[in-house]
């Protein structure tokens, strides 16, 4: 692993001319380069092998409004062999905001790309199918940019054509000219979706069909986009923890924690260690929940009913414990900047062990049902197969990556809160087929639930707080007593947490992969921009070329273990 | 402590023929029958082990940290304890909360002459209650707010008045939980 200061000589020593600047900030390493040197720096940081930056995480713009420069790209990256990271930010005029596709480098960087140029109009030269992914192509403007007001409603149609009457055009799949199918028929137009009971989730699949041969699929995003990169930025920081719940909704305080720790990175604090444990205890907690509920879905989607019944009645006990926790069982709104909503109930400890007790046994007869069963196993097996180093291109992470027996968990190669204290295994596939998705899940949930006993035996006494004004809401029992606390307050309510000025990204493993939150402040108490990078969609993307040339029923296992989250995918 | 790598273990590669698929129909006829009998026993005793809840009549015991809707807390001369400060409409993410002051001379000088909280809009995040500095806007155990029209899910301020004692051993506990802190 080499270090920030390394990683930025090397760039240097190469590109004299092009960078323009670079800086270590809170342990991010980031350089600007000028545009027309974008795609030369960004093949070498993915060749040379002391860089060998494999994975683009992430693809997103800032808008700097009033500025000359005023779009600010920012390509995230990180490899998988050293696990470090770098920032690429190239500054781009407003009045031509072109800048070069890194699509040729990193195959993943097709729908990011495509998403920053539908929220904030930038466009990518080379890109080969640039069109807008979250918002329908009859929408106006660009809703990310800082001079498209937040309350702007447009009307769900296109211009010009008159209300009620209007159809929209189908898409034309890319790449696909008048295949001619080998029982020499025209392909078959298939929409799969948008609400279809076998996509938990919204999501459109055009299918084009030879016979039950899948030629050329096109997944549609978007169903579910709400802005929440738009909303983050109109609210203070403490009021988007209730936002970050609706992105993985199956496990919400994985998206609360990274969140958090976002935040707390910007401001460079660290939250006392019994916090630690309990972010630590509820976010495995969550991550049971939403392998039980990928788990049991796909064995539902695969006409297998009972093991569904088993694994929701398994999340049942889980959302029980998430219940005392923090008082709501999906939306759970758990953890704070600079500390947890609240203390552990009396007797979680042993409320833990008894519902574990129970999920275990559930999770037993799940397997026990499907594993042996001649009919799933012949759905999972040597389905939706891909190559390691393919599904890194496209930014894969989390189980569907470690299925490919890629050596990749956060919380093992970059540990962060108290992973570095615990004992656990990472479980890694051998074949990368829907088999092996399947049984890392299987075998996470243990070790999700050795990890939770282990931090329950550790957890030390002490406080769950920072005890930083600036920071965290006061206790309640000095607001209401004392004046400089009940001041703090209102200062904190009516004008947030104001981090100083500068732009972080904090990467935590959440149950789909890799959530990554990028910041960025500008001294204020509101975000001035407030990037999620999130694993659900980075992960739908290589659906199309997983299912191309299978047959139509392969298609639902694959998407299944894909486990698409549409809060999380379309944000 | 550290953490390794361990490879899953994949089922036996299927090997076709009747006897293994007879074991695999086995197998799930055990598992299943044991859960049936396990429910029916539980329900010959009266300590039913299935998880279903027959809603309108049974309902669930929620733990004390249940975040439910938000209601004002009543004090016991029937006044609200709330004086209008503000917080909880700066705090709200949705804007659901509607407040207008007034003055009155008792001791208490200031409260909400308007207290109105949409309950389509309250996502039940609860910041409003962590922004009260007087401890006058909780969260409480119902979230039935079901209305025949929508003007029926605004909430005014004498619909959501509850006495304090009705709180105490509910939402109230847990957040007093968290007050030295």
């Amino acid at each position: 692993m080499a270090d920030n200061a390394t990683i930025l000589a090397t760039l240097q020593s190469r590109f004299t001319s092009g960078i323009e600047r670079s800086d270590i900030y809170r342990d991010d390493a980031s350089v600007t380069i000028a545009p027309e040197q974008l795609l030369d720096v960004a093949r070498f940081a993915r060749q040379e092998a002391s860089l060998s930056f494999d994975l683009l995480l992430d693809v997103t713009a800032v808008d700097y409004l009033g500025q000359q420069a005023r779009f600010e790209v920012v390509h995230h990256l990180y490899s998988t062999k050293h696990h470090h990271r770098l920032r690429l930010k190239t500054r781009v005029l407003e009045k031509e905001p072109i800048v070069d596709s890194v699509v040729p480098v990193w195959v993943g960087a097709n729908w990011l790309e495509r998403e920053t140029f539908d929220m904030y109009g930038v466009r990518f030269r080379g890109h080969p199918d640039l069109r807008r992914i979250y918002m329908y192509e009859e929408f106006q403007g660009h809703p990310l940019r800082k001079d498209y007001p937040k309350e702007r409603r447009q009307p769900l149609i296109g211009p010009g054509s008159p209300q009620g009457n209007y159809q929209p055009a189908i898409p034309e799949i890319p790449g696909l000219t008048h295949v001619e199918g080998l029982l020499g028929a025209e392909l078959m137009r298939v929409q799969l979706g948008p609400s279809h009971p076998a996509t938990h989730g919204t999501v459109r699949i055009l299918l084009d069909l030879d016979g039950e041969t899948i030629v050329n699929a096109d997944v549609q995003v978007g169903y579910l986009h709400r802005g929440f990169e738009k909303e983050c930025e109109s609210g203070f920081y403490y009021q988007a923890i209730p936002y970050t719940d609706r992105l993985n909704y199956s496990s919400a305080i994985l998206c609360n924690v990274g969140y958090c720790m976002a935040v707390e990175k910007l401001f460079g604090a660290e939250v006392p260690p019994r916090c630690q444990f309990i972010r630590v205890i509820g976010g495995e907690i969550a991550r049971i929940a939403d392998h039980l509920l990928c788990v049991g879905a796909t064995a539902l989607e695969l006409n297998a009913f009972t093991p569904f019944l088993y694994a929701l009645q398994a999340r049942e006990l889980i959302w029980d414990l998430v219940n005392a926790m923090c008082g709501a069982r999906v939306t759970s709104n758990f953890v704070r900047i600079g500390g947890v909503s609240a203390d552990l109930p009396a007797g979680f400890a042993d409320q833990c062990r008894a519902a574990f007790k129970r999920l275990l046994e559930l999770v037993e007869d799940t397997e026990g049902l499907l594993l042996e069963n001649p009919i799933f196993r012949a759905r999972m097996e040597g389905v939706g197969v891909m190559s390691a180093e393919r599904l890194i291109e496209y930014g894969v992470t989390g189980p569907l990556l470690r299925a490919a027996g890629v050596d990749l968990d956060l919380r093992r190669a970059q540990p962060y809160l108290v992973y570095d204290q615990l004992d656990f295994d990472v479980p890694l596939g051998t074949q990368g087929d829907n088999m092996d998705r399947f049984l890392v899940r299987l075998a996470e949930m243990r070790q999700s639930v050795r990890i939770v006993e282990q931090c329950l035996k550790m957890i030390p006494d002490g406080p769950i707080d920072i005890d930083d004004p600036a920071l965290r809401f006061p206790g309640k029992g000095r607001v209401y007593g004392r004046m400089e606390e009940l001041i703090n307050q209102f200062k904190l309510v009516t004008e947030g947490q104001k981090p100083p000025p500068g732009e972080v990204y904090v990467g935590t493993e959440s149950a789909n992969g890799e959530i990554g939150y990028f910041l960025v402040s500008d001294g204020t108490g509101k975000p001035y921009k407030c990037r999620a990078r999130t694993p659900s969609f980075s992960n739908t993307q290589p659906l199309a070329e997983l299912v191309r040339g299978r047959l139509l029923a392969d298609m639902v296992p694959t998407f299944d273990m894909i486990n698409m989250i549409g809060g999380e995918c379309d944000r | 402590m550290a953490t390794q790598t361990v490879a899953v273990r994949r089922p036996l590669a299927m090997r076709a023929g009747f006897i293994r698929s007879a074991f695999a129909i086995l197998k799930g006829l055990w598992i299943t029958n044991r859960h049936f009998w396990r429910n029916l026993w539980g329900f010959i005793i009266r300590k039913p082990t299935v998880f279903t809840v027959q809603f309108p009549e049974e309902r669930l015991v929620q733990p004390n940290a249940f975040r439910g809707m938000p209601v004002l807390v009543q004090m016991d001369n029937g006044k609200e304890r709330c004086v209008a400060c503000g917080l909880c409409e700066w705090a709200c993410p949705t804007d659901c909360i509607t407040i207008y002051p007034a003055e009155t001379a008792d001791e208490i000088e200031r409260y909400p002459r308007v207290f109105d909280i949409d309950m389509s809009r309250c996502m039940f995040c609860g910041l409003c209650e962590e922004a009260c500095p007087e401890e006058a806007i909780v969260m409480s155990q119902n979230v039935e707010i079901c209305a025949y029209s929508r003007r029926g899910t605004l909430w005014h301020k004498d619909d959501l008045l509850v006495p304090v004692d009705k709180l105490l051993d509910t939402r109230l506990f847990h957040v007093r939980r968290g007050y030295d802190r």
